[in-house]
């Protein structure tokens, strides 16, 4: 069983739901979670969206963050701030790629900071 | 300020933004994608609808509810932006009323959030040229308004190096940046309610 859960972020729900769908394809023990746009619908991000989501995500677990584009990135940082004593990291790398091999690298019971440093470095590899 | 200034300000900035905001939108497709005006309109109406549940809070817990409603709501990069410069303004006046001090804390907020830098032609500029005005000159509220209209019109000038402006490059010289524009409303409207706060005063 991985400890470290997958949360996406993106700025289209759709786009959230579907790299969610691919990402759960390399390995399904691993929880992905995948937020994305406004309540509304609407294309953007917004902390009020994201928060639920960390709260489903069980205490023990630490949480890796792919996002897609700048602002998310703002938000994500906000979240990490507002949880102050969950474990959270932000990757700066691509959302799908890295999160994929983030996935497999968890899949196989990396830590946080070594399914993050696979995942950085080695997401070209995978295509 | 009381909380009174505080929800007029809100007010006449809301009005600002719903009255220009095509012009916001058509600014944003020039250098952006053009949803700034939508965005900050969503933002504002949000917090204009939630004041009256907001009354009888103070200054502090106001201006910190104002700052997490723009970081809900405006769905942009502005959000976390803004809603920073307003959470700092709170934490600011918790202790004591000091634009000087709150103002600089905000400025400095909202360059770390967005990893910016004055003179990137960003809304950074704006909220950084009247904090740097109310510390040297003091509290003078037409000086604040012109300061931030010609922070603002400064981004048309310079090279856009933050966002999605940046990607255009040089390019982006000649376009006023969209989040300036709509901080210039933020503090257009701030100095209007404040100058007639210190009218009635005199009267």
């Amino acid at each position: 069983m991985s400890n470290v859960t997958i949360l996406l972020l993106s700025h289209v729900e759709e786009l959230a739901r579907g790299a969610s769908r691919l990402l759960s394809e390399a390995n399904a023990e691993v929880e992905v979670i995948a937020v994305g746009g406004l309540e509304d619908g609407e294309i953007g991000t917004s902390v009020d969206c994201i928060t639920p989501m960390i709260e489903r995500i069980d205490e023990q677990k630490e949480i890796l963050v792919f996002y897609d584009i700048g602002s998310a990135k703002m938000n994500a940082e906000i979240v990490q701030e507002m949880y102050p004593d969950r474990i959270i990291e932000i990757s700066d790398a691509p959302l799908i790629e890295a999160g994929y091999v983030a996935v497999i690298t968890a899949g196989l019971g990396s830590n946080l900071q070594e399914v993050k440093e696979k995942a950085e470095a080695g997401y070209k590899k995978g295509r | 300020m009381t909380t009174e200034q505080l929800h007029e300000w809100m007010k006449e900035t809301y009005q600002l933004i719903q009255d220009n905001k095509e012009e916001l939108s058509a600014l944003d497709q020039e250098v952006g994608d053009g949803d700034h005006g939508t965005n900050m309109n969503r933002g504002f109406q949000a917090i204009v609808e939630e004041l009256p549940n907001w009354a009888g809070e103070s200054l502090a817990t106001t201006l910190q509810k104002i700052g997490m409603t723009l970081i809900s709501k405006v769905g942009g990069a502005s959000g976390p932006l803004l809603g920073t410069g307003f959470m700092r303004l709170s934490t600011s006046f918790k202790n004591e009323v000091n634009w000087g001090d709150g103002l600089e804390s905000a400025s400095e907020g909202i360059a770390k959030r967005g990893k910016a830098e004055v003179g990137e032609a960003t809304l950074l500029d704006v909220w950084s040229a009247v904090s740097k005005s109310v510390r040297e000159h003091g509290l003078d509220w037409n000086r604040v308004a012109d300061v931030s209209r010609d922070a603002m019109e400064r981004t048309k000038e310079l090279e856009a190096k933050r966002g999605r402006g940046a990607l255009l490059g040089e390019r982006s010289i000649g376009h006023l940046d969209p989040g300036a524009v709509s901080s210039d409303y933020l503090f257009q409207a701030l100095a209007r309610v404040m100058k007639g706060a210190d009218d009635e005063c005199r009267t």
